[in-house]
């Protein structure tokens, strides 16, 4: 106990303090405004300003006046676009009723009508949904008349979605400004796991003010979340996305204790296995998600030096992009996790051009100016 | 080398970082009035102006705007540096301050009362502003209107005016020893040159008051000034036009507006003399 408690306090005065205070809300009730400064900064870069408000408000702490707007104005952004999704929830189905025999909410959209911990605060831009792809010619045509309209891209990304994507170029409607991403299957056809779509099991929920609507079930969900986030390559949202699986993880391990190993199991059973462990080993080792004893050791790579690295590319890639924790260790992190994420989702023979041709498109944009200030007062 | 202010505006505080002269020195200029302190108290908006890579610094050099590590925008040319600097404070306010319903309006006070001018780009809202704060009347803003959620006051944010092309000029002979920002040439907005704050307005920067009317002004060359009373609902849709996030406040915001328009009466003002213009808008407060 003395031992654990010892460990807690080196593993504190470590980490940055986003990540304290993620993985021990308490720490939330008595913060000066130094930390608050630094606080608010490092939840800005990772998107979770909001999501401590939630945590705030959850445990009842008093908000000083300085800080109290910031957390409360992203807080309402995210409110804003749970509505949306819950107006989503009603309308998309509506127009493809009579067109997809299968339509899943997934992600930010799945975590809300579920009500999961980690949908409140929650900022997310698209609606994801999951549909059959023979279906997807004729959902497309009966979106584009439902209001759905394309959203500008060009000719490389668009042929580059249509050939190996799992998803095609998003959608955004027209008057209610939604963007809804579809998806026929759960990675890109070049990845090497290429797992099935219809190897899910999904589910129906109940929407207050909707009625029924599907989603992934509880461990599909968790195993969909770990796939995409460890197939990234970029983790612009690492932090926000393995807090979301540590609250996930925590909310259905209260309910049954025996969740994560189901959850294991479950992922070996769909071939799955590989990210759902890093899931879970990389957020009990950045966000402490408790976990049954000998459950890490098992969660190892399958050799100590692929652990080693795992270990530091992952626990470092978790940390807020901000200066103020910002070291070499995350340069490095990031140079190999780039170039994982690009390996696993495609062969070499195709990364390359494909690489070749987004810089040279990046170095073009270098050079042009920002349109959007002329939306500015 | 970098130069650091931090700026107390209002309800916000920023702090601005910047290595670009130019940025320094009209801060320097036209905020010369405000408390511009080191005081590193809690920070709202630490906002950085860089000039842009080694190679950039002499071909066409440009300016990139960071608030935090972040840039919401593509640089911009350096001659623009200020005025994108002020674009940007108004980015920070309107995307991150929801305590407020954030309008696109000039926003004055007199006698303890507030009126708010709602108006689009070009019609002569900042001009209109401009003239009426060295007349006497009291600038909250000449671009938001900030009207607080929890106690429905009109809450300052007082910095300089920003002025666009043939404006810039009438302001010039229409005020005394007016002091301006260098001019920034061919930006998407035409040539801008910013007005500094009258000092009174900027000792009184704290002092929220309560809303009057609501006045949505249009500049008619030649028109005699004339004001006509518009109904509620017209008025709530061309409030909804000029809000910056009540699609975020969403039924706060409804409320909000509704509540205001119990109390509040609007206008639709044209005018071409700012004489004329004083006097109603003056009696409107009397």
């Amino acid at each position: 106990m003395k031992k654990q408690k010892k460990f807690l306090e080196i593993w504190l005065s470590d980490m940055p303090i986003l990540i304290q205070v993620l993985s021990h809300p308490h720490l939330l009730a008595a913060l000066n405004k130094n930390e608050w400064q630094i606080l608010l900064a490092q939840a800005n870069t990772s998107q979770l300003v909001a999501r401590i408000n939630y945590l705030m408000d959850l445990h009842h702490y008093k908000k000083p006046k300085y800080v109290k707007w910031h957390l409360e104005s992203a807080y309402k952004i995210a409110e804003k676009q749970r509505k949306q999704a819950v107006v989503e929830f009603l309308e998309v189905p509506r127009s493809l009723e009579k067109t997809a025999s299968q339509l899943v909410f997934l992600k930010g959209a799945a975590y809300i009508a579920k009500n999961l911990p980690c949908s409140f605060g929650r900022t997310f831009s698209d609606i994801d949904v999951l549909v059959k792809k023979d279906e997807l010619k004729k959902i497309e045509t009966i979106l584009k008349f439902s209001n759905w309209l394309k959203t500008e891209i060009d000719d490389y990304d668009e042929l580059y979605y249509r050939t190996w994507m799992h998803e095609i170029p998003p959608l955004y409607h027209f008057t209610r400004g939604s963007v809804l991403d579809i998806h026929h299957n759960i990675l890109p056809s070049t990845n090497k796991h290429m797992p099935d779509a219809d190897n899910f099991t999904f589910s129906n929920v109940e929407v207050e003010n909707v009625g029924t609507i599907k989603t992934l079930d509880d461990t599909d969900l968790c195993i969909h979340m770990a796939v995409h986030l460890f197939t990234e390559s970029e983790f612009h949202h690492g932090l926000r996305d393995i807090s979301d699986f540590d609250m996930v993880l925590r909310h259905f391990q209260k309910q049954d204790t025996n969740f994560t190993k189901q959850l294991l199991h479950r992922a070996k059973e769909i071939g799955l296995y590989d990210y759902t462990r890093l899931a879970v080993r990389y957020s009990h080792m950045v966000l402490t998600t408790p976990l049954q004893e000998n459950l890490l050791t098992a969660l190892q790579a399958d050799s100590k030096f692929n652990t080693l690295i795992q270990d530091f590319c992952f626990t470092n890639i978790f940390k807020p992009n901000h200066q103020s924790c910002k070291t070499w260790h995350r340069n490095v992190a990031e140079f190999v996790l780039y170039w994982r994420g690009h390996l696993l989702r495609m062969p070499v023979k195709l990364l390359i051009p494909h690489l070749i041709k987004k810089s040279l498109m990046r170095f073009k944009d270098y050079f042009q100016q920002d349109d959007n200030l002329e939306k500015l007062p | 080398m970098f130069d650091q202010f931090t700026l107390p505006i209002g309800p916000f505080s920023f702090s601005i970082k910047t290595d670009n002269s130019a940025v320094a020195d009209n801060l320097l200029s036209l905020y010369s009035d405000y408390n511009l302190s080191n005081d590193c108290s809690f920070v709202d908006f630490p906002i950085t102006i860089t000039t842009r890579s080694l190679i950039r610094r002499f071909i066409k050099p440009q300016v990139d705007f960071f608030l935090d590590e972040f840039a919401p925008f593509k640089p911009l040319p350096k001659d623009q540096s200020f005025a994108m600097l002020e674009w940007g404070m108004n980015w920070c306010i309107t995307t991150r301050a929801h305590q407020f319903l954030i309008f696109h309006a000039g926003t004055i006070e007199k006698n303890g009362k507030v009126i708010v001018m709602p108006a689009e780009q070009g019609s002569g809202k900042s001009t209109l502003t401009a003239a009426m704060v060295y007349s006497g009347w009291r600038l909250f803003s000449d671009e938001l209107a900030l009207i607080s959620l929890e106690d429905e006051l009109v809450y300052p944010c007082t910095r300089p005016i920003n002025l666009k092309n043939d404006s810039i000029e009438i302001i010039n002979n229409f005020v005394e020893n007016a002091v301006f920002s260098t001019i920034a040439k061919d930006t998407h907005k035409g040539t801008v040159s910013l007005l500094k704050p009258p000092t009174d307005s900027v000792k009184r920067i704290h002092e929220p008051a309560s809303l009057h009317s609501i006045v949505f002004p249009k500049y008619i060359p030649k028109v005699d000034a004339k004001l006509t009373p518009i109904n509620q609902i017209q008025a709530f849709e061309q409030l909804i036009e000029h809000s910056f996030n009540y699609h975020i406040l969403g039924e706060e915001g409804f409320h909000l507006i509704a509540n205001i328009l119990k109390t509040v009466n609007c206008y639709q003002f044209e005018y071409s003399d700012f004489e004329e213009a004083k006097k109603i808008l003056g009696n409107l407060v009397e």
